[in-house]
């Protein structure tokens, strides 16, 4: 129909929380729901920096080759860059080097980094096509930054759009993983900053207290979304593509092993130990690595919508025209 | 001789079937459960295509079926029971007590005027008033009072009896009693019509809420010089007259949520009501809000092109999402797509009308006509035997197999006559 460029300049599609009472509500069960869902799959395929998406949305073979690729290279720096295992007390560092794990993240990070502001330029290009000049970003750059510190707080951080949901345990569920994430993630670096190795179990450093509740979060929230994709009792969860799937099942393993492998610690479990760290290693290589191209862009694409969206809205009122 | 034939409902369907039958020389008893035969189509204005006053044409159908030596009228009665087979029915009559006798009622309306007990009109929608003591509308047949129990002052608190002290032949009869009658009939037709959907179904247009949301009867009602306003188009809100008006179509119909079936005629009806309002208020501004525009019948594609080339009324392809009332003015705010550019658009108008789906009417007594899933009566062969159900002797006519318009209704109603007819003729079943 020619409308694609409209399609994917339209920072409304990443509006949506997909409650889907648009869906329940239809009078002639269209299900403008699980449209807009398929129309973000498409925006993400369309976004990617070299049509990288592609291989992960296109169909589950590729997309199963894809993760197998990135699978396989992960278990084969796992295998090859291993130290030696000892087994009592379990010492993590030895078997798997952290400094191999601090200039890999780092180089992932480059390299994801660089994805997402590849990828969030496309976007920001697409959405530029579909908007008047009045509203450009190289004029008003005082409402543009304002609304940029507003909208991130308000909605990328506190998330207070999801609290209007009639089932008010997304919010939580969504706030957790997210939080624990980030939460994890302060932990991390804490350690890489303070140059901490292995972790003394007792006494538990405050880091260790943040990254451990976090983790337990992160945890609540995953599988919160593999029990409702199972359930399919809502009509978010109604359907759910391969994506959707590989999406939450990887966030679930990732978040699982790295509990399990905390416990194991403890228990001194040491096969379990090292076999859960190289499995938590390759899941959190695949998850990472892959993010801008996968589902868990969205990270990327709703903030920036959301900031266009509000910044074009302020923009009207002070001008006092309408976009 | 011919065995007698029963048509249940007495709206235009059961009239016209009735007439037909009994032209032939066949006895027919026409049950009507409410006061007064005539049906939705009493309640109307006018009638599309043509624009003619719908009491002018449906009247004169009412008085041939009440004068009419084969007809016997049973007007406030309900069919109980029906047992039997074909061409030999026994069917059960219950003939609720009007309290006035019906060979002694003139039609003077004294007793209405001096009663002083005044209700929401029922024919009215309840826009307008009645007595306890009534008749639904002016030109009612039969043309009797009847007393409603409920708020008469006698029945309920044992004083009064105004109207009793004022009738001059007599006809006011408190101790009347119900009287079954039992109908031994050679075939039947249902022919008992239809209700509008309850709109408030669908929460998100305000219906009941907002002052200004109308059903699609209700302004047929304001339009109509017998009714509440004797045809000023005002708002019930301040009583004055709309600027603009909007008309929503498929309320109720073609929705999953309660009626998937389109109930045909309200696209049409719209158009019509439009163009009333056009001719009632010429400065009036009027917007029909459709999916798709079905004129389906003869001249209904015209009638149409009229409203939009002479009336000047506007016709926008989207359904509007909801609508909000203005707090102080009670003007209504729409917000709706208009499809045909893409956008998400709001206006403000004075007074929506919605034109709410069609909800069948129960058929209870039948036990053995089988209904389809969406509550009209089930019509096995209906290709090629479009008026039978699935109960050899018993025929459909009208709204109740099927939504149609008045024509339809008629031909529908002619032909279940000509079916009933063969049986009341023949020797054998």
């Amino acid at each position: 129909m020619g409308l694609e460029d409209k399609l994917l300049s339209s920072p409304s599609l990443w509006l949506c929380y997909y409650c889907g009472e648009c869906s329940d509500t239809c009078p002639r069960d269209a299900d403008p729901g699980a449209f807009m869902m398929a129309a973000r799959r498409y925006a993400i395929r369309k976004y990617s920096w070299g049509k990288l998406a592609s291989i992960f949305y296109g169909n589950p073979a590729a997309s199963v080759a894809g993760f197998f690729f990135t699978t396989l290279t992960a278990l084969l720096g796992v295998l090859l860059l291993r130290g030696s295992a000892i087994f009592s007390p379990v010492n993590l560092q030895q078997f798997f080097s952290f400094e191999i794990i601090h200039n890999v993240g780092l180089l992932l990070g480059a390299f994801v980094g660089l994805g997402a502001l590849a990828n969030l330029a496309i976007m920001a290009k697409q959405i530029g096509t579909g908007r008047r000049a009045e509203i450009s970003p190289k004029k008003k750059l005082g409402v543009w930054f304002s609304t940029l510190v507003a909208s991130v707080i308000r909605e990328s951080l506190a998330q207070i759009g999801y609290l209007k949901c009639t089932n008010r345990n997304r919010y939580f569920a969504h706030m957790a993983l997210f939080w624990g994430f980030l939460g994890m993630s302060v932990a991390t670096m804490i350690d890489f900053l303070l140059g901490i190795g292995n972790v003394p179990l007792v006494p538990v450093p405050p880091q260790r207290v943040l990254g451990l509740a976090s983790g337990i979060a992160f945890c609540c929230g995953a599988t919160y979304y593999v029990y409702k994709r199972v359930r399919r009792d809502e009509q978010h969860v109604r359907f759910s593509h391969f994506t959707d799937w590989v999406f939450v099942l990887l966030l679930f393993l990732s978040g699982i092993s790295g509990l399990l492998l905390t416990t194991t610690l403890y228990t001194n479990s040491n096969l379990a130990a090292y076999t859960l760290y190289a499995f938590h290693l390759v899941v959190v290589f695949d998850l990472i690595v892959l993010a801008p191209f996968t589902k868990f862009a969205h990270a990327i694409y709703r903030p920036l919508a959301i900031w266009v969206n509000e910044a074009a809205a302020n923009i009207s009122r002070l001008t006092g025209g309408t976009t | 001789m011919a065995k007698p034939v029963l048509v249940v409902g007495g709206g235009i369907a059961g009239i016209q079937a009735a007439v037909d039958l009994s032209e032939q020389g066949i006895k027919t008893y026409l049950v009507e459960k409410t006061p007064s035969i005539g049906g939705r189509m009493a309640q109307l204005d006018k009638t599309f295509p043509t624009l003619d006053c719908a009491a002018c044409i449906l009247t004169p159908k009412m008085v041939s079926a009440s004068k009419n030596e084969n007809i016997e009228l049973l007007t406030y009665s309900e069919v109980q029971e029906v047992k039997g087979s074909t061409g030999d029915f026994h069917v059960k009559v219950l003939k609720k007590p009007r309290y006035v006798e019906i060979e002694k009622c003139l039609g003077c309306g004294e007793c209405i005027v001096k009663c002083p007990v005044s209700v929401p009109s029922e024919f009215n929608l309840g826009m307008g008033k009645r007595k306890a003591i009534y008749w639904p509308f002016p030109q009612a047949v039969p043309l009797v009072s009847t007393i409603d129990t409920e708020h008469c002052l006698y029945f309920t608190k044992g004083v009064c009896k105004v109207c009793q002290k004022f009738c001059p032949t007599g006809a006011i009869n408190f101790e009347q009693k119900p009287e079954e009658v039992e109908l031994d009939v050679a075939s039947i037709i249902v022919a008992t019509g239809f209700q509008l959907q309850d709109p408030r179904k669908i929460p998100e247009y305000g219906y009941g809420t907002h002052a200004n949301v109308y059903t699609s009867l209700e302004f047929e009602r304001l339009v109509s010089s017998t009714g509440p306003t004797t045809g000023e188009i005002v708002r019930t809100s301040d009583k004055k007259h709309p600027n603009s008006i909007a008309f929503i179509q498929c309320v109720c119909s073609r929705d999953v949520r309660m009626n998937p079936n389109c109930s045909a005629f309200c696209c049409t009806a719209s158009v019509k009501q439009a163009i009333l309002a056009k001719e009632h208020l010429p400065g009036v501004d009027c917007t029909v809000f459709y999916m798709d525009l079905r004129a389906f019948g003869k001249g209904y594609q015209e009638f149409y092109d009229r409203a939009r080339t002479e009336f000047a009324i506007r016709f926008v392809r989207g359904r509007p999402a909801r609508i909000e009332e203005v707090p102080g003015t009670k003007n209504l705010t729409l917000t709706y797509e208009d499809t045909s550019e893409g956008r998400l658009k709001k206006t403000e108008v004075d007074m929506a009308v919605l034109a709410v789906g069609v909800k069948v009417n129960p058929i209870e007594p039948f036990t053995n006509v089988q209904l389809d899933e969406d509550g009209y009566i089930k019509l096995p062969n209906s290709y090629l035997d479009p008026v039978s159900t699935g109960v050899n002797g018993i025929f459909a006519a009208g709204v109740v197999a099927g939504a149609k318009d008045i024509p339809d209704s008629v031909t529908q109603a002619s032909a279940a006559a000509m079916r009933a007819s063969v049986l009341a003729v023949r020797e054998k079943a």
